[in-house]
């Protein structure tokens, strides 16, 4: 397969042999035609009035064979413009070839039939055009990533116009929109989910429904360290912080008074935080989380801790953003009477807001839930006390209160390790 | 393999210089080592993948694929128009569910029949023509405070000019009337009685425990409530929906969805991909991601780099694509990695890609004199400078340049990164700081318990964070580029002990390797000169001597072998540093132990028959078989250098 190998080479870069044209030829035509087959019988498919599912891993076997062959031949031998015509053939029977399903597929492969073409046209053009060209690809390029850093609110007009209208379908295809601002323009507090997962499993004598339930924390340390650099971990707090987004307030919406003398209708049962003021203690989270990724994370959670359809039928989720609030410096180095000091993993230190209950399929049960997107206090117990004392003992959990439809009295009664109230010893013990 | 020299170029110093800076051919062995680094990370990335495989790619994952169907094919994405002319308002619900829901029974209550609809959004049709939006405010708090059946009744009758036998209702209903409604004559009054009525059939109505049925408030408010152009867009949007069903819900589907008309979008849809969008079975998931490991590793180790380097960066980006929830700037930083790599052949050097090149050009240069010539000699003492690996590590550069600049400047905006606050609230928060630790806990109340060492502490880290990322992008060009690097390499050294993002810290680093100057890595991995010596002796004319011969010389990539062509040798042999003649699997063994890459990777011996293959390579049967009975191997006697 190498060239005719009698010639001593010219410079240190000839030393290797080429690799013979009929051989990448051959290679380059097998993969094509590897694709070109796949493509016949996708219009086979594409034709036959019955469902031809079953050529769907021949459909793939071929097209996925034939780009990598046809990209084979074309690295033996890149100084070869019919190499690169070659490869880009195959890209583009590949792209008709693939299963319809496989729909994100066909851009990947028009994109490749693109590279096979510009690179056949570089064979062909001088090196100056060459040059030309791939300075304004590279111009192109970082155009775009200039164009991703500017791009956050507020964004100048024409950053706009250029990203949506030019960059966004090259960007997102190599995914490199990011706009690099990290912890920009403050940092902010971390989150954690806790999902309380409520199963029910029949009546009593009473007639009363009876019900399973669990508390599911995400992320919790050791937990999910389950890798030695803890990346596992690092992925759950990133599903937390997409919860996070948004944090609106109640704007002057009709429905604000309403809503306010919703939260105040219960406030017997579960009052406000006595700090903070008590509008700031809604947030409304952003449009996306409401409408998609909530119901997502629910639903995926009751079928990940039921053990099948029926049950996932009977069981609903409530869900809570868990904001764990950094300590202030003069707070973190306050001296407790007992000599010791706060700790930072002390429940008066996470800030619950509920985000609702959802059923498997991720339907929001009660879009009027009364505490709908509201803080839940956690407080030292008797409200009297300073409610910065952090002490690791004697604190009202209202988020039990609310996940278990309970009472303050019943909540503090509750044995944490029977599993009803939250696990916050599992949070607190982290040290 | 792209390792021609630089090409002629044009003269101009304009030209030349451009030129020079982005295809100046340089020594692969840098983006080589920048490949190894990345895979090897990006090998540890995919395998903690494997237990999380289910719940973060698969069909129930945390993003379902219900969901990420959904917004890979439809996800709105709008531009604001480029004449001042133009609207820009699109139609919108509220985010408030249960005020949405309410819309959304609303729209679909609203009639399929497009003349049935005029009417019976007449009234708000005629509301929405009134010029002034308080006008508009009043004619629909004026339907929003009639409540119920009876209240539309006496409301529309006071409108058309009846009477009520309760006086002081009349009354109270006739203020309710905004002044608009009122001058108008007593047929229009007539007509908008008749149109309150049919816009009242289509509003939620909720029962009450008396039987009757009250409208909630929602729908009103929510049209009070937009912004005049918005809500002139809602309104077209419920005149122009289709008459038929099925389209009709999918309109309305989309806009309850994704809050929008699909029709104002500029386009829908992203251009992600991703395997893990149409294979979700777990078994099928299982193999490819298996698949998909093990074309990381041979990225890693090299192995048809061209064609890996291109199919991990599809793989791993379709991991990216797939579930973005549970991404963070590592992934970035690993793909920014993967992309340049794919573009310079990052397998030229330090590489079992070089092994073979190494192997081809030697057994060229065997078949062409039966020695090693000059030119084939200089390329087995270095991998040749390559403009492709110089284009890929320039493109590197120029993006660490622009994250820095942003990450920088980006921090101006924030009161934090001024008062210095911001650096303690990165180094207390619990989640993401070691603060579960006893040692990293008493080092923080230490720093808190001196104000100015608290201070000084916060202002010096946040000064200097500023400092070496602003500068980067500047300095990195200037005789000052080791010492910003050192800064930067301490800066992430201590982010990612801090902040426990090990793997994005140590991308980032990665990164930095692409500033270390040509020959820098390949000298580090340059053997010293008492490495132990062979002689190698094989016969020319037999082609598969000659093949082990090229063999050892590919295996040896510190000059330790000498080839010693002997015309009558009946096979191939190795003459150790102690003078011993070796060959079979002696041989092989002396050689896997003695030069120095296959010393380190000779625990890959252990793979079954890898050891036999070597040897039968190295030392071919067929030779020795066929020689004389008696014959042993020769004596090296002139070295071929």
């Amino acid at each position: 397969m190498d060239r005719d190998a009698s010639a001593p080479p010219h410079t240190p870069a000839e030393a290797v042999p080429p690799y013979s044209p009929d051989f990448v030829r051959r290679t380059g035509l097998i993969g094509a035609g590897m694709n070109a087959a796949a493509a016949v019988l996708a219009v086979v498919v594409a034709l036959s009035s019955s469902s031809q599912d079953f050529l769907t891993p021949l459909q793939l076997l071929l097209v996925f064979g034939g780009i990598v062959t046809a990209g084979s031949a074309l690295s033996m031998r890149p100084d070869l413009w019919w190499a690169w015509g070659l490869f880009g053939v195959a890209a583009l029977a590949g792209s008709v070839g693939l299963p319809e399903s496989w729909d994100s597929f066909p851009r990947v492969f028009r994109v490749m039939f693109v590279v096979g073409t510009v690179g056949a046209a570089a064979c062909c053009v001088s090196l100056g055009w060459r040059i030309v060209g791939v300075t304004a690809m590279v111009a192109f390029h970082f155009g775009g990533i200039f164009i991703s850093t500017t791009s956050p609110p507020p964004q100048p007009w024409i950053v706009e116009q250029l990203r949506t209208r030019v960059y966004v379908p090259y960007l997102s295809f190599i995914y490199m929109g990011n706009a690099y601002h990290f912890y920009s323009p403050n940092p902010g507090p971390a989150s954690l989910l806790a999902f309380f997962i409520k199963t029910e499993t029949g009546t009593d004598a009473n007639g009363q429904k009876q019900y399973k339930t669990e508390w599911v924390v995400v992320p919790t340390r050791p937990a999910d360290l389950r890798d030695p650099l803890g990346l596992g971990y690092f992925r759950r707090l990133s599903l937390t912080e997409q919860v996070a987004r948004g944090g609106g307030g109640l704007s002057d919406q009709a429905e604000k008074k309403e809503v306010i003398q919703r939260r105040i209708s219960v406030g017997n049962r579960i009052p406000f935080h006595p700090i903070y003021p008590q509008e700031s203690q809604y947030r409304l989270p952003d449009s996306s989380v409401i409408r998609y990724v909530l119901p997502s994370y629910a639903s995926h959670v009751i079928l990940e801790y039921t053990s099948g359809k029926d049950e996932a039928a009977k069981t609903t989720v409530k869900v809570y953003r868990l904001e764990h609030a950094t300590t202030p410096v003069e707070q973190f180095r306050h001296q407790l009477d007992d000599g010791t000091y706060p700790n930072p993993y002390h429940p008066g230190t996470y800030r619950p807001y509920f985000v609702g209950e959802f059923n498997a399929r991720g339907d929001l049960i009660n879009p009027q839930d009364p505490l709908l997107y509201w803080m839940l206090p956690i407080v030292p117990e008797k409200s009297q006390m300073n409610v910065m004392d952090l002490k690791s003992k004697g604190y009202e959990d209202y988020l039990s209160v609310h996940a278990l439809d309970s009472t303050l009295q019943e909540v503090m009664q509750a044995d944490e390790s029977a599993g009803q109230v939250f696990p916050w010893k599992k949070l607190s013990n982290q040290k | 393999m792209n390792t021609t020299p630089a090409p002629a170029l044009p003269t101009q110093p304009w030209w030349r210089g451009w030129s020079d800076f982005w295809f100046r051919p340089t020594d692969p062995t840098t983006l080589a080592f920048i490949r190894i680094s990345t895979g090897l990370l990006v090998l540890y990335i995919h395998l903690t993948y494997s237990r999380d495989l289910q719940s973060f790619f698969g069909k129930h994952g945390w993003y379902a694929s219900a969901f990420v169907d959904r917004d890979r094919r439809e996800r709105p994405d709008f531009v604001s128009p480029t004449s001042w002319d133009e609207q820009i308002s699109w139609p919108r619900l509220s985010d408030f569910p249960h005020r949405r829901e309410a819309m959304m029974e609303f729209l679909r209550a609203v009639p399929g029949n497009k003349t049935a609809r005029q009417n019976a959004i007449a009234y708000l049709d005629r509301a929405n023509q009134l010029k002034n939006p308080d006008d508009f405010r009043a004619a629909m708090e004026f339907i929003r405070n009639m409540h119920t059946v009876d209240g539309v009744k006496k409301s529309v009758t006071v409108i058309e000019g009846g009477k009520l036998t309760d006086k002081a209702e009349q009354e109270l209903i006739d203020q309710q009337i905004p002044a608009f409604f009122k001058a108008q004559n007593p047929n229009d009054r007539k007509q908008i009685g008749s149109e309150i009525v049919a816009f009242w059939t289509i509003i939620p109505k909720t029962p009450t425990p008396d039987g009757t049925q009250i409208t909630g408030a929602y729908v009103f408010n929510h049209f009070i409530e937009l912004p005049p152009d918005t809500r002139k867009s809602l309104i077209q949007f419920i005149k122009e929906l289709p008459e038929d069903d099925v389209e009709r819900a999918q309109w309305l589907d989309y806009m309850n969805y994704w809050n929008t008309d699909r029709r104002v979008t500029y386009r829908t849809g992203h251009a992600g991909f991703s395997v893990w969008f149409h294979v979700t079975d777990p078994t099928q998931m299982a193999l490819i991601h298996a698949g998909i490991i093990v074309l990381i590793v041979l990225f890693t180790v090299g192995l048809f780099t061209r064609v890996t380097s291109v199919l991990v960066w599809v793989a791993c980006v379709g991991y990216i694509h797939r579930t973005q929830q549970v991404l963070f700037g590592m992934d970035t930083m690993m793909n920014i990695l993967l992309f340049y790599l794919m573009i310079g052949n990052s397998g030229a050097a330090l590489s079992i890609d070089r092994v073979i090149a190494r192997y081809r050009a030697t057994r060229a240069s065997l078949r062409r004199s039966g020695t090693i010539d000059p030119n084939t000699r200089a390329f087995l003492a270095c991998p040749q400078p390559s403009v492709g690996a110089g284009f890929a590590i320039r493109l590197l550069q120029i993006h660490v340049c622009f994250i820095y600049a942003a990450a920088g400047f980006s921090k101006l905006k924030g009161e934090g990164w001024w008062s210095g606050q911001a650096f303690w609230d990165v180094i207390v928060n619990p989640e993401f700081t070691p603060m579960n630790t006893a040692w990293y806990e008493g080092l923080l109340r230490w720093i808190a318990g001196s104000k100015p060492l608290y201070h000084t502490l916060c202002t010096f880290a946040v000064w200097s964070t500023l400092a070496i990322e602003i500068c980067i992008p500047f300095l990195v060009w200037t005789k000052a580029r080791w010492l910003v690097l050192f800064l930067a390499t301490a800066m992430h050294a201590v982010i990612g002990v801090i902040m426990g993002l090990n793997l994005f810290e140590l991308l980032m680093i990665v990164m930095y390797l692409a500033f270390l100057p040509d020959r820098v890595i390949r000298d580090r991995f340059r053997g010293g000169p008492d490495l132990p010596k062979f002689a190698f002796a094989f016969n020319p004319g037999a082609d598969a001597q000659a093949r082990g011969a090229a063999l050892a010389v590919a295996l040896d990539v510190d000059n330790q072998v000498s080839l010693m062509p002997d015309k009558t040798a009946a096979g191939t042999a190795v003459t150790t540093a102690a003078g011993a003649v070796v060959s079979g699997p002696e041989g092989t063994r002396a050689l896997t132990t003695g030069l120095r890459i296959p010393s380190v990777m000779s625990w890959a011996l252990w793979i079954p028959g890898l050891f036999g293959l070597l040897t039968r390579r190295l030392f071919p049967q067929v030779d020795v078989t066929a020689a004389p009975s008696g014959t042993k191997p020769p004596a090296p006697t002139v070295a071929a250098k």
